[in-house]
């Protein structure tokens, strides 16, 4: 069965609320980046498709709250960093959603009778193969985002920017 | 379309949180009314699903300082936008199956009858997506019409509202 469920969220140790925004978006910030992150190495190795599903969602975290506290935080360099996390969620997402078709489709063929399954196979190899080049795609981004060390530059913008 | 929220850095968290939480909720429920009332508009369906991502991820963080009420409010949204993700995994899955039956059909007019290949498993699974997807957006639906119907939108705000009155000292 393939994994639907969606990483749990990082738990953000020792945040209060009652902090000035700027005192507390710091910390949300980095740990949401960490989080991201963290799955990094996995999905570039590409051997399994959950890092590749928790990279995804915890981007998606990240995305959101960059672009809800955009106002606490400088406008040009905050936009340079949400197209930067924009596009490794459409990288993501490009290979993700070959995953879930094809799970759906494997799914389907284990549950048919025996007979001509050819059509579903073909469906299957044409996903497998478009996956490929999607996942080829992703893991130049993401090599580009490790060579440029962008966990440094992310939390360079944080530090400067609040 | 322009944001109704703006985050102030000289307030705390807590009260960033309590001014952004209602405003995001309604920019999600803005199109509830077209998204329920055609269930072919799958773009408006997306779109109101992008807006749910914002707030359920708010709301993810804010769950940490609002409580229980809260907690649970957090998970109706968690579950409508999941609602949203499979319904949308359908709408993009759908015309890619119907292609493909479209290309095996053109395929098998131009081959001799003992090459053919059988369309029958790609038609009965289009026919069998299309039902999850009717199913799913019924669910939606049903989740939708039920927060109208109970005030949803108070539930989150009271949860907030409770919660903040009690951290008080």
């Amino acid at each position: 069965m393939f994994p639907a469920a969606m990483a749990r969220a990082w738990k953000i140790e020792g945040l209060n609320p009652d902090q000035f925004l700027k005192t507390s978006l710091p910390k949300i910030l980095r740990l949401r980046f960490d989080e991201m992150w963290s799955y990094l190495d996995d999905t570039i190795e590409g051997k399994d498709v959950n890092p590749l599903h928790d990279m995804r969602v915890s981007a998606r975290r990240l995305q959101a709250l960059l672009r809800i506290f955009r106002d606490a935080l400088p406008k040009k360099k905050v936009d340079r960093q949400i197209k930067v996390i924009r596009d490794l969620v459409r990288h993501l997402g490009g290979v993700r959603e070959h995953d879930v078709f094809l799970d759906a489709l494997l799914d389907y063929k284990k549950g048919r009778p025996d007979g001509d399954e050819r059509s579903v196979d073909l469906m299957i190899a044409r996903e497998k193969s478009l996956r490929v080049a999607e996942q080829s795609a992703l893991r130049r981004y993401l090599l580009h985002l490790r060579r440029a060390e962008y966990d440094h530059i992310f939390k360079d913008f944080v530090r400067d920017a609040t | 379309m322009a944001r109704r929220w703006k985050t102030k850095p000289k307030k705390s968290l807590r009260e960033n949180a309590q001014e952004i939480i209602p405003l995001l909720f309604d920019e999600f429920m803005e199109t509830k009314v077209r998204v329920v009332g055609h269930p072919r508009l799958k773009d408006e369906l997306h779109g109101m699903r992008l807006k749910g991502k914002m707030l359920r991820y708010i709301m993810e963080i804010a769950g940490g300082f609002y409580g229980p009420a809260f907690g649970e409010c957090y998970e109706e949204i968690r579950r409508a936008v999941g609602l949203m993700g499979s319904i949308h995994d359908c709408d993009v899955q759908l015309p890619v199956i119907q292609q493909h039956v479209r290309e095996l059909r053109a395929f098998n007019a131009a081959v001799k009858s003992d090459d053919r290949i059988p369309t029958a498993p790609m038609v009965v699974l289009h026919h069998q997506h299309k039902e999850r997807r009717n199913t799913l957006f019924n669910e939606l639906c049903g989740i939708l019409l039920r927060w109208e119907a109970e005030n949803f939108r108070g539930r989150i705000l009271l949860s907030m509202t409770r919660a903040t009155e009690l951290s008080q000292p």
